[in-house]
């Protein structure tokens, strides 16, 4: 592991960390010479594989949080952190009931970490009694491991931003 | 000199791992006896099926460091190699889903007590009697001591590969590693589909 900057390997986004901290090699063993890199770090490079923000909607109506990219071993505990942030700031609006809204619209992969990460944010808003809504749409990679896992049941779902918005 | 942990067979050719991660030919591996037990402390040969004929890619072999960013770089990897034989979408996103579960699991546990490993994985494509297509995916996490108590990943990562794959077997390899082999469920060979 070397300071040196990975080569960008993944064709929908680079992960190229000026300066990044260390790189992640998977290798081949029928192609040595041309390992698979990852940049990897706390940096830009993990934010690459998912973008997370948090912005406020209309006056103290409710705080959205927009994951965009995959949800996986290495990225849930940011998500998980993120929501965790909303649902603190959320008791700082004046409007009482306001929802966290999750946006998983542009989300692209979500693995058991991922259904964990959702799973202990719902628990953490009911314990606060704040509204948890998590919207997917028709992207299977997203909807096939919440449906496996049953988690139909047990997150608040709809299908798009104002239809989390509008309910209750 | 480190002893042979196990036999592996690729490509016809047999080949071992040092205690450093290397994969090494087994004929440069001077203390080995050329069989198929290979060694003392040795683990059987995952079979070669002698159905994989012409047309099918030759296996994907991936050496995984114990790393959370390095699973992302797998299923992109695992992903490639499906679309090249035209794997059906759906099917396809399982096992990625499935695989991934296998190789998070390992790469989480190992990261504890096996920073500077390396896990394996091994998938190749086969023929079924029927004419149609599985998918078989090895992984392999080297591990040296017995997985931990269950947590919630875990929990939720072995149902998902359940349901994405035909079969799971998951068993403890000597001395104290993990393999887990996924096999997908049957597809229709490519010239069937659109």
């Amino acid at each position: 592991m070397d300071g040196r900057a990975g080569a960008a390997v993944r064709p929908n986004g680079p992960f190229r960390v000026p300066g990044g901290r260390y790189r992640t090699e998977v290798r081949e063993p029928d192609q040595p010479d041309q390992p698979l890199t990852a940049a990897a770090g706390t940096g830009p490079a993990a934010e690459q594989l998912l973008e997370l923000d948090t912005r406020e909607v209309g006056p103290a109506a409710a705080l959205i949080v927009t994951a965009r990219g995959e949800i996986d071993l290495h990225t849930a505990g940011r998500l998980r952190a993120t929501v965790a942030d909303a649902l603190t700031r959320l008791s700082d609006l004046p409007t009482a009931g306001a929802p966290v809204v999750v946006d998983l619209t542009d989300v692209t992969f979500l693995a058991s970490a991922g259904l964990a990460a959702l799973v202990a944010a719902a628990r953490d808003a009911h314990s606060r009694r704040e509204p948890l809504r998590v919207v997917v749409d028709h992207t299977r990679p997203v909807v096939r491991p919440i449906e496996l896992a049953g988690l139909d049941d047990v997150l608040a779902l709809y299908r798009s931003v104002e239809d989390a918005l509008q309910a209750g | 000199m480190s002893t042979v942990r196990w036999v592996i067979e690729v490509r016809g050719q047999r080949c071992t791992r040092t205690l450093s991660g290397a994969m090494i030919p087994i004929d440069a591996w001077p203390s080995c006896p050329g069989g198929p037990a290979g060694g003392p402390d040795h683990r059987p040969v995952p079979p070669v099926d002698p159905s994989t004929g012409p047309g099918l890619p030759a296996p994907l072999r991936l050496q995984i460091p114990v790393d959370p960013v390095a699973v992302s770089v797998v299923r992109d990897r695992l992903r490639a190699w499906l679309a090249a034989q035209a794997w059906p979408t759906g099917q396809s996103q399982d096992i990625v889903l499935a695989v991934n579960e296998a190789v998070s699991n390992a790469v989480e546990h190992a990261y504890l007590d096996h920073p500077s490993g390396v896990v394996e994985l091994h998938a190749a494509a086969t023929v079924t009697r029927g004419g149609q297509r599985r998918v078989t995916v090895v992984v392999d996490d080297g591990r040296w001591r017995p997985p931990p108590a269950d947590d919630e990943n875990r929990r939720r990562g072995i149902p998902l590969m359940h349901a994405c794959m035909d079969t799971v077997t998951i068993t403890a390899a000597t001395p104290g590693g993990t393999r887990v082999t996924l096999r997908s469920h049957p597809v229709p060979p490519p010239t069937l589909l659109e």
